[in-house]
């Protein structure tokens, strides 16, 4: 049996056979695999077809791609997304970043409360939803550190232009 | 030598270099708006840029704004 849940979403700009994801759940949140960013899109759309065709049940479609959960992992943290998280998990255990629970990373700077999302990146200050903006496209754990760290170190740069 | 890690989109690149250069390259990621951290955790300021050690391991984090 997998750990790892497949599922299709939608995504702008992709095709729906090409936006297959899987979830992990992990140590105080779930990891979002980009499956459609791993895999050759001739794999993909075979399990589009098999899955549109309730031709697959339980975890019979890692047979079908060739590949083992260990190795769906390894190709994860060889891009940079699973490099980005690989980095995020080291600051945890190192301390600098607080841990994760229940899918929220929670730290208090200047005398207010942030709390992230991790999946989605939804920032709350003191509760109340805000929003920011990165220079450039990051990766997704590239983003939480930043985050992070610009509301341990320099939380001024997150009020409201 | 003291190593620069830099946050980015085509995995995380680090590189080794002189201190001098190390000290340039900090201020000019500062200048524009990021963040540099030591490895144990210590924000580096503009003023102590130049405080800096060789063997220094330090992350250079991208600019965040708020919306």
């Amino acid at each position: 049996m997998t750990d790892l849940d497949i599922k299709c979403i939608n995504l702008q700009s992709y095709p729906t056979q090409e936006a297959y994801i899987c979830l992990m759940q992990t140590d105080g949140y779930r990891r979002v695999i980009p499956l459609y960013r791993l895999l050759s899109p001739e794999k993909l759309t075979k399990l589009d077809i098999l899955f549109r065709e309730c031709r697959i049940k339980g975890d019979e479609w890692l047979s079908e791609i060739d590949l083992s959960e260990e190795e769906i992992l390894s190709l994860y943290f060889d891009s940079p997304e699973g490099k980005a998280e690989t980095l995020f998990i080291e600051l945890v255990n190192a301390g600098l970043l607080p841990k994760p629970e229940n899918g929220f990373i929670t730290l208090n700077s200047d005398s207010k409360t942030y709390k992230i999302e991790i999946e989605t990146l939804k920032l709350f200050i003191d509760g109340k939803e805000s929003c920011f903006q990165c220079e450039n496209e990051l990766p997704h754990f590239d983003r939480l550190i930043s985050l992070c760290l610009t509301i341990l170190h320099d939380p001024k740069k997150l009020e409201r232009r | 030598m003291v190593i620069l890690k830099k946050l980015g989109g085509g995995g995380h690149t680090e590189v080794e270099v002189p201190h001098h250069i190390a000290v340039e390259e900090i201020l000019k990621h500062l200048t524009k708006g990021g963040i540099a951290v030591k490895e144990n955790g210590e924000n580096i300021r503009i003023e102590d840029v130049r405080k800096i050690e060789d063997a220094d391991k330090i992350l250079l984090v991208p600019v965040i704004k708020g919306g």
